[in-house]
């Protein structure tokens, strides 16, 4: 009935809402260093069964073709889109960029750990490293670079170790630190600031020196770009606003279709 | 009663039920792996033809048509466009075949090919979580922690250089047959499958079927078919009325 259609097309306009809002997010985020774009999953809905395909329709003959009417679509979920990203160098020594897979490993306040692909790391007062975002998430087994050393003489070296020129010119260890990996990173939650949550989806990390079984090296003073394509979300974007658009026509339509009912007797 | 009134309100249901069609065919515009549906219309044969009745009270109605009604919906299976995701581990099937998927121990066929690793090392629909079949016909598993998994041409499934399984990939002789389950997916135990060579395209899915300006064009087409019938409907209504206006003047 027209009802079924408008609420058919009710459900498109929904999930082509929430669509919008993915590739929103995605744009705004063009800039967000380590930042991971999304897709939205959709999903089609149940169908009504009007009539089973291979019902019997006579003595020798079954119907080849059922009727089904589908009740419209629904976001199955959205999905982390784990590709690498671009470098920008920085010639900040304390930043570092992962090139290949894997996670650094930060400390939330609470002393959970969080995992990102941000790699603009700062020096804070108390001589550790600690991610330039709003909140300054601790460096997990950051070492405490000691006072003396300047922060532009700190760097990082490609299988994770932390080191710093000494006065007599060698390059001194201050510390060596983890990346970690999860079986399923798409599974990861999305806390903000830049960080990702260890979810029941993602499975357990596994920690180990970069380079080493299977995860990234890191590239010392660049930073790892957003995947966000402008023009691949733009695009994405426009359709998406199109078929919106074209959903509700679809209710226009049920509608104009109820008003002639409506009007059948005068 | 007027038999021409029965006729012009099965012609608007059956147009209202195209537009139900077409409404989950826009909706469904974005919805990878979506085959659009096409709503099939079927002369309806005569109350005498179907042996419900021996025949007409009135011989003057035998010779009239039965009108309209839905016959059924026909799915259409032409591939849809690929669209490059860079994600190893999303799947598209080049010509026909499906993919087999089971949930709750019951089979499905799908041309959604969004597939993750789940913590367990299982390859799963990114959709629900459905197992992904082999074409052993069990399911699919890699070694979480042993990086990156994706898919080659003839659907084996690699992990680090080596092959750790291979995608199940079935053809269907009669997809009409098939049943719709909802999330991209077909009900399997209808209809008889055989195993297919997979041609898989990694990093890859496949676009919905759905053309929506065709859709839409379709869609004014129904409303307007739908509003023809409508007027009939009223017209005759008119008449009736006019007849028994002129009855009660006589």
């Amino acid at each position: 009935m027209a009802i079924t259609a408008l609420h058919t097309a009710a459900t498109g306009m929904q999930a082509l809402s929430t669509k919008i809002d993915v590739i929103a997010n995605n744009i705004a985020n063009a800039e967000t260093v380590g930042f991971k774009s999304s897709r939205a999953n959709f999903q089609d809905l149940l169908y009504q069964l009007r009539a089973q395909p291979g019902v019997q329709t006579s003595d020798q003959t079954t119907s080849p073709l059922g009727t089904q009417i589908g009740l419209g679509v629904a976001i199955s979920n959205t999905q982390l889109m784990f590709r690498q990203g671009s470098a920008m160098q920085t010639g900040i020594g304390t930043d570092a960029m992962i090139q290949g897979d894997g996670f650094l490993q930060v400390e939330l306040p609470d002393g959970r750990i969080a995992y990102t692909r941000a790699g603009n790391f700062v020096r804070n007062a108390d001589g550790e490293l600690v991610l330039g975002n709003s909140i300054g998430y601790r460096l997990k087994d950051s070492p405490t670079i000691p006072e003396e050393v300047p922060t532009t003489d700190v760097s990082w070296t490609s299988n994770g170790q932390i080191t710093a020129l000494g006065a007599d010119g060698q390059q001194q260890l201050l510390g060596q630190i983890q990346l970690a990996r999860f079986p399923n990173p798409s599974g990861l939650i999305q806390y903000g600031s830049n960080v990702y949550l260890q979810s029941d989806a993602s499975g357990e990390p596994v920690e180990g020196n970069p380079g080493e079984q299977g995860l990234g090296t890191l590239l010392p003073g660049t930073l790892e770009l957003s995947t966000t394509e402008a023009v691949t979300e733009l695009v994405e974007l426009i359709k998406t606003q199109r078929v919106f658009q074209m959903n509700s026509q679809s209710i226009e339509t049920a509608d104009q279709a109820l008003q002639v009912v409506a009007n059948l007797r005068r | 009663m007027i038999y021409g009134l029965y006729q012009s309100a099965a012609g608007m249901m059956t147009h209202e039920y195209r537009q139900d069609v077409l409404a989950n065919n826009i909706a469904n515009a974005e919805t990878v792996g979506f085959k659009r549906q096409v709503a099939v219309f079927a002369e309806r044969l005569r109350a005498e033809q179907t042996g419900l009745r021996s025949g007409a009270g009135d011989p003057s109605l035998r010779a009239l048509t039965g009108g309209v009604w839905l016959g059924e919906t026909r799915t259409d299976f032409d591939a849809g466009a690929f669209i490059n995701t860079d994600n190893p581990t999303d799947a598209a099937l080049a010509g026909p075949g499906f993919f087999r998927v089971s949930k709750d121990g019951r089979e499905f066929l799908t041309r959604d090919g969004r597939f993750v690793v789940a913590p367990d090392g299982s390859l799963v629909a990114a959709s629900d979580g459905a197992g992904v079949l082999g074409a052993g016909g069990g399911p699919i598993h890699v070694n979480p922690h042993g990086g990156p998994v994706s898919f080659d041409e003839d659907g084996k499934v690699q992990q680090g250089g080596l092959t750790v399984g291979r995608l199940a990939v079935v053809d269907v002789a009669d997809p009409g047959g098939l049943r719709h389950a909802g999330a991209g997916r077909y009900a399997a135990g209808s209809v008889e499958q055989t195993p297919a060579e997979p041609h898989v395209v990694s990093g890859h899915v496949e676009a919905s079927g759905v053309e929506p300006i065709r859709e839409l064009a379709s869609m004014l087409e129904a409303a307007r078919a739908y509003q023809l019938n409508a007027q009939m409907l009223t017209l005759q209504d008119q008449t009736a009325a006019r007849v028994i206006n002129f009855a009660a003047t006589v």
